[in-house]
């Protein structure tokens, strides 16, 4: 058994070793440091703070927890899939590595290469104690602290990667089990910050104490208190040991389960459902929703009319019935799409002249084949109306004051922070697939410009969004009042630069969004998995750089030349934009650029 | 450049197919390569590479492993850009109008490529929308290249779910979807069984009677040898032959082989023929009344052998050149050695 571990082991460190994407974000993780050194520094120029080191290691802390939640994600979820997707599982069980070994030899060296990515920064991070405001022992326990969640990354990574057949499907399993407690710990903070006293409240206050042992963000926390006299080793360490040595042993209780029947390459038509059904016609949705949604809504407003609610305007419509509007949106749409596909005529199952012609043809394929056509539209509106139900249940039955305001912001950044990322994660895959699939040339030799070609794989990403895209909407019309108050009160002040700068804002975030999604698209094309979690990072370093470090600059500069900060805010913001704008372009070309390459190449 | 005759280069016009083959009146050469070089970093890929390909015939592309074929299929058919020399396909160059190259050709790449995820008719549906073909025509379209690949019977069918010849098929078919008077086949044979070979060597039959050019390279030579008009031979990036198949298969500067067969046993039948002035050397083909005759030198004509072989008075049943095996012209074109 050692012997198959070790050989596997070896061979692991040495493929870590060769691949570009983990230099890369090495050195993005030593350009973060460096910078936060800078805004340590800055800070301290321009007296903002009173304890730099503390900020400095606060930084490199918290940028290490998110480092790790997204690219650990990617990387130990691909551990066991990789063998499976090249078919080369089998192989090592028929040379006698057991099953232990198998997942000893390929977890070992991807937990070694992030603990000692973790350790190498320890020496250096000492400097934060010179700087003023932050302890040696709270520099251990924060390491301890990472160290833990590293561990039960790796085993829950692990876990994923034997249970599901290929990485996507393991990054999906990881991304719902991590991300579970930290929506609940989100509810139970919603709740909290509420101030309500419903029954909810209560026990959401019971759940904090059970929940925070296994925050990692709890723990940093509290480690970083001015004064903290806890031990180096907290009890989130121990769960997080626990935690990984269970993920590890269900893997290995699972292996012959998971790994019995060999794994058949080839692209998912996009879910079982469809599977079962042959695939549901796209239409059915559209027509779906034009029957749904008004339907529910004229059911409401005549049984309101009825109940004599409307008499005093809109607001006086009971909120709770947004709860079973949405909660009879989740179940009536998935049903409608159904019923509209079973009933409408020539729904047989690749019937011709489905696809839509000439250029849009790769949205179709991209909508329908990557991002699950009508039965993955269908499951988002699902998904996003059962969202609105639960923020409708917390925020009202929590006991706090009603607001359409609160619900709709809520459902406002919910939407474009879900719409981003699905969007990078639509164009990422529906680039990923062609070349893991080795179907770019056929494409490639349509006769259309690559351009035509990118712009259409694009649309077809951005047309699944139309749930998203109905949620956010309704969000932001709930939330409409105020959002145009913050916009309409700089213009109202005599000072023309907050209304310039206010302006830039929006124009700052769109284009950084752009440039996310532009970045998911080129990662996609350049590495095998977590091209969405290499875009996030690098897109992030680019911002906090581009809009933060600027903003330093200036302000040292605005200074030392005319005494005060003022306009160089804007003139900061503006290099941003056109930092930003310049990647944007830079990266739309490489894109053009490497899938032509590309092309050539499979 | 349209004309294939007067090329100016006397390597090309030494190595042409014959013009007149194929051709008519306006047409231009379907594939016209002029001192085509490409390199990967270090690696020379291509080097002079100079052959032209008639319309309407059916051109074998030859070569061992890493010898620059698929390089060169991906250059005519625009996936890589030429990084000196020329390519046209039917007078048009790769480089200035790739849009026009590349409506006029259909590439099938050597390793399977589909969307496996989709159902048959999904998949050239799919192809069909994007060269732009109206929904009536494509049904028309899908009806014909399903009936030609004779895969009508499994339209319907998901792809993954197909076997490997299957496949193979609905490759084909995607590939004619838009007409193409050029088919760029790269090794469509490899990995198929007997009977999916000879199957698709017949389709491929079919679709040179209707007047497709098709350019295929492959490594199954005795197929190719049977199939092909032309062939282009190549090693190490450089092209070593190019012309009429029966030229090549005919090629042989030291002796000529001839194959006869006697009606009835005769008693010392060879050392008779061994007898004659103008043979060589003679073998008995195993316990059959087959032999095979070499002679000693080019000069000597098969009117002149079989005159002598008549002389002989014995019942012939039969008598015919033996042309050398496409392998054989291989062997002695390429070099030795792992690439």
């Amino acid at each position: 058994m050692m012997r198959g571990s070790l050989a596997l082991f070896t061979r692991g460190l040495r493929v870590d070793c060769r691949r570009w994407p983990m230099h890369l974000l090495r050195f993005l993780l030593v350009g973060a440091f460096l910078f936060f050194l800078f805004v340590a520094w800055a800070n301290s120029r321009l007296e903002i703070g009173t304890a730099p080191g503390l900020m400095f290691f606060s930084l490199i802390s918290y940028t290490n927890f998110v480092f790790i939640t997204l690219a650990g994600t990617s990387f130990f979820t691909s551990s066991i899939t990789e063998e499976k997707e090249e078919q080369t599982l089998g192989l090592l069980k028929m040379a006698g590595v057991s099953a232990v070994g198998i997942l000893l030899g390929k977890l070992g060296p991807r937990l070694i290469n992030a603990l000692l990515l973790l350790a190498i920064q320890y020496p250096f991070v000492q400097l934060a104690v010179t700087l003023g405001g932050i302890l040696p022992r709270q520099i251990q326990a924060t390491y301890i602290t990472l160290a833990g969640y590293i561990v039960l990354m790796s085993g829950m990574g692990l876990f994923c990667s034997v249970v599901a057949a290929r990485t996507r499907s393991a990054v999906a399993l990881m991304h719902t089990i991590i991300w579970m407690p930290l929506l609940l710990q989100l509810l139970l903070w919603i709740t909290r910050s509420s101030g309500g006293t419903g029954p909810l409240m209560q026990a959401a206050q019971d759940r904090v104490g059970w929940v925070s042992i296994w925050s990692v963000v709890g723990r940093l926390q509290s480690v970083m208190m001015i004064g903290f006299s806890g031990g180096a080793v907290g009890i989130q360490f121990y769960a997080h040991l626990v935690g990984g040595a269970a993920a590890f042993l269900l893997a290995w209780l699972c292996f012959e389960r998971f790994t019995r029947q060999p794994h058949t390459p080839g692209p998912e038509r996009g879910g079982r459902l469809l599977r079962v059904r042959g695939g549901l016609r796209l239409r059915a949705l559209p027509m779906a929703l034009f029957v749904v949604i008004p339907g529910l809504a004229i059911v409401f407003l005549a049984f309101s009319w009825f109940r004599g609610d409307l008499q005093n305007g809109f607001d006086s419509v009971p909120h709770e019935w947004v709860l079973w509007e949405s909660i009879g949106l989740a179940a009536l749409v998935p049903l409608g799409v159904l019923l509209v596909s079973v009933l409408s005529p020539g729904s047989r199952r690749g019937a011709i002249g489905g696809c839509w012609p000439g250029v849009l043809a790769p949205a179709w394929k991209d909508l329908n084949f990557v991002s699950g056509g009508a039965i993955g539209l269908a499951f988002r509106m699902t998904l996003y109306s059962l969202i609105t139900a639960m923020l409708v249940f917390l925020i009202d039955f929590s006991g706090a004051s009603w607001s359409w305001t609160t619900l709709g912001g809520w459902m406002l950044g919910i939407g474009i922070l879900a719409g981003t990322m699905e969007l990078a994660s639509n164009i990422g895959r529906g680039f990923r697939t062609e070349i893991q699939w080795q179907t770019l040339p056929g494409l490639m030799l349509l006769p259309r410009s690559v351009a035509a070609l990118g712009w259409s794989k694009v649309l077809g990403g951005i047309l699944a969004l139309i749930p998203v895209g109905i949620f956010t909407a309704i969000g932001a019309s709930l939330f409409f009042t105020s959002v145009w108050e913050s916009l309409s009160s700089p213009f109202d002040s005599s000072n023309p630069e907050t209304a310039v700068f206010v302006m830039m804002i929006p124009l700052q975030m769109g284009l950084h969004l752009i440039l996310f999604v532009e970045l998911s698209a080129f990662f996609a094309l350049t590495v095998r998995w977590g091209y969405v979690a290499l875009a996030f990072i690098s897109s992030f370093f680019l911002y906090v750089v581009g809009s933060w470090g600027m903003a330093m600059v200036m302000m040292i500069v605005g200074m030392r030349t005319r005494g005060g900060p003022g306009g160089t805010l804007i003139l900061s913001q503006l290099t941003t934009i056109v930092v930003l704008s310049t990647m944007i372009v830079v990266t739309y070309f490489g894109i053009g650029r490497k899938l032509r390459h590309l092309a050539g190449q499979s | 450049m349209n004309d294939p005759t007067p090329t100016g280069n006397p390597a090309i016009e030494a190595m042409s197919p014959d013009p007149s083959s194929g051709m008519l009146p306006g047409d231009a050469v379907a594939i016209d390569v002029r001192d085509l070089n490409h390199s990967f970093k270090n690696h020379q890929a291509l080097h002079q590479v100079n052959f032209q390909v008639m319309p309407r015939s059916l051109h074998g592309f030859v070569g061992p492993n890493g010898a620059g074929k698929t390089t060169a299929l991906k250059l005519i058919c625009t996936l890589l850009q030429p990084q000196s020399g020329s390519v046209q396909v039917f007078g048009k160059d790769v480089l200035k109008d790739t849009k026009a190259v590349r409506q006029q050709i259909g590439f099938m790449p050597d390793h399977f490529s589909m969307y496996r995820q989709m159902t048959v008719t999904e998949y050239l549906d799919f192809f069909a929308a994007a060269y732009g073909l109206a929904v009536a025509d494509r049904r028309t379209v899908i009806g014909d290249v399903l009936a030609l690949t004779d895969m009508d019977g499994r339209a319907d069918s998901p792809i993954n779910g197909l076997s490997r010849g299957m496949q193979q098929r609905v490759g084909l078919a995607r590939v004619l979807i838009n007409d193409p008077d050029l088919l760029l086949l790269d090794e469509p044979a490899s990995g198929l069984d007997p009977r999916a070979r000879i199957e698709l060597m017949e389709i491929l039959r079919a679709l040179r009677q209707m007047g497709k050019t098709i350019f295929i390279s492959s490594h199954i030579l005795s197929e190719l040898a049977e199939l092909c008009d032309s062939v282009t031979i190549i090693d190490r990036g450089r092209v070593k032959y190019t012309g009429r198949m029966r030229r090549l298969l005919e090629q042989n500067t030291e002796s000529s082989m001839y194959r006869l067969t006697i009606a009835e046993p005769q008693e010392r039948f060879e050392e008779r023929l061994l007898g004659l002035d103008e043979v060589d050397s003679v073998t008995r083909v195993e316990e059959t009344l087959e032999y095979r005759v070499t002679c000693s030198s080019q000069i000597t004509s098969a009117n002149v052998l079989l005159a002598a072989v008549l002389n002989l008075e014995v019942p012939l049943e039969s008598f015919q050149k033996d042309l050398r095996h496409l392998n054989e012209a291989f062997m002695d074109l390429t070099e030795q050695g792992v690439r």
